[in-house]
């Protein structure tokens, strides 16, 4: 067999330069395997990230009396439920500000945050506050068979707000 | 056989008439304790050089001269947080030992920590209270280390192992902030996450890793705990070494 010749420049055998490439290559797939799989192992199952959603009964309609709203939960989600010329409405009581739970005001009818004094009107329409230009996310709500039921709105309308927000309502909690 | 015996029990006998005679002197008592500690503590010493040859290393680490600039009071902050944080760590492992990380239980659990368990109200403060002074002290000692320039040639790892440490440090606070599962620790990181879940396009990747879910839940206090309890002391105990080593073989800086 002819020995192999040496480049001068690069003293790099063909063969050399073979082994090391497949070397290389296969270091670089284990990697990859391995780094693939710790990913995977650290990135939370199907269950963690499901999506809420749909009707749910939230209250009975007995318990709802005009001009109140009553403090419920939709999957995690404090909810308020307000009853005025004899229909309900729901809206998350979270404050889209930075989170926390808006009262129902009877006397003044809107809803005030304790936190940072951001006020909401009767429809869930920010008056004043640092929640602006965020109104009070609405849920839509109806009565059947003595029920309140309640559901998340369509996506295009979580659009709006901040992403904090919009995890909490499509996640619940 | 029996005349060896014989020879140590004359050999006790002088011992203990040496005592006696001792004993019997005026001031003789302290004397005798004396002499004996002086002949135990060679003795201890000894054996324990011949089976571990430590007393060179050891005799090199504590008799490391001093400079007169090395000792003044703008030079003590990073050992007082060297020593808040030897205080986490150990005041942390006695506080694992009742805390339960469970979305149900965390909260009760802290309450029986400080309500129920003796001393559990100290060992609980003594662990609130040196977090917030870690801040501080590191704090004074980073603003010390940049006014007075130290952080130049050669010791710019020095400084970089320092500001990775601050980093671990807030990693601890964060992290450690919702383990009480309070409203306000709670409403924090909600808030705190909030603000990594608006960074562009990979928010919603850090969300899953950081807390494994959308929201704070159960998921989110299980990564909390680990990486407080498991990741974080492991990632400042390495740094600390590597500071330190750094410090011992670059020494203080002197002064302009």
């Amino acid at each position: 067999m002819e020995k192999e010749e040496l480049d001068p420049e690069t003293k790099y055998t063909r063969r050399r330069f073979f082994v090391l490439g497949a070397m290389a290559a296969s270091g670089a797939a284990l990697a990859g395997i391995v780094g693939g799989g710790l990913l995977a192992y650290f990135f939370p199952p199907k269950r963690f990230r499901k999506k809420i959603g749909g009707w749910q009964k939230v209250k009975p309609a007995g318990e709802c009396p005009e001009g109140q709203a009553v403090a419920s939960v939709y999957f995690g989600i404090p909810i308020l439920v307000l009853r005025e010329g004899g229909k309900v409405k729901a809206f998350s009581a979270v404050c889209p500000h930075l989170g926390c739970i808006v009262k129902w005001d009877a006397e003044r009818k809107n809803f005030p945050c304790p936190c940072h004094d951001s006020f909401f009107n009767a429809q869930g329409l920010v008056q004043k506050g640092p929640a602006r230009p965020y109104n009070l996310m609405p849920f839509e709500a109806k009565e059947e068979e003595g029920m309140v039921l309640v559901s998340l709105p369509a996506p295009e309308k979580l659009k709006a707000y901040p992403s904090w927000f919009r995890f909490a309502m499509q996640y619940g909690g | 056989m029996k005349e060896k015996i014989k020879e140590k029990i004359e050999l006790i006998k002088s011992f203990l008439q040496t005592f006696s005679t001792m004993l019997e002197m005026p001031g003789g008592l302290t004397q005798l304790i004396n002499t004996l500690w002086m002949v135990g503590k060679e003795f201890v010493l000894n054996w324990l050089e011949q089976r571990f040859r430590l007393r060179a290393p050891i005799e090199k680490i504590l008799d490391k001269p001093v400079s007169g600039f090395e000792r003044k009071w703008r030079h003590c902050f990073g050992g007082i947080t060297l020593t808040l944080i030897g205080l986490q760590l150990v005041t942390g492992v006695f506080l694992a030992f009742y805390y339960i990380p469970s979305a149900g239980q965390a909260f009760e659990s802290i309450q029986m920590i400080t309500d129920e368990v003796a001393f559990g109200w100290l060992i609980r403060g003594i662990h609130h209270w040196s977090a917030y002074l870690i801040v501080v002290t590191m704090l004074i000692h980073l603003l010390k280390v940049f006014i007075t320039g130290s952080y130049r040639h050669p010791r710019e790892f020095t400084w970089v192992s320092g500001v990775l440490l601050l980093m671990i440090v807030f990693g601890f606070l964060a992290t450690g902030y919702l383990l009480t599962w309070s409203q306000q620790g709670y409403w924090a990181s909600r808030v705190a996450m909030g603000l990594a879940g608006e960074v562009p396009v990979v928010g919603w990747i850090i969300l899953l890793f950081v807390q494994g879910g959308y929201v704070i839940k159960q998921a989110a206090l299980t990564r909390f705990f680990v990486a407080h309890v498991f990741l974080l002391p492991v990632a400042i105990i390495v740094l600390l070494g590597v500071h330190f080593a750094l410090i011992r073989r670059l020494g203080i800086q002197k002064p302009l």
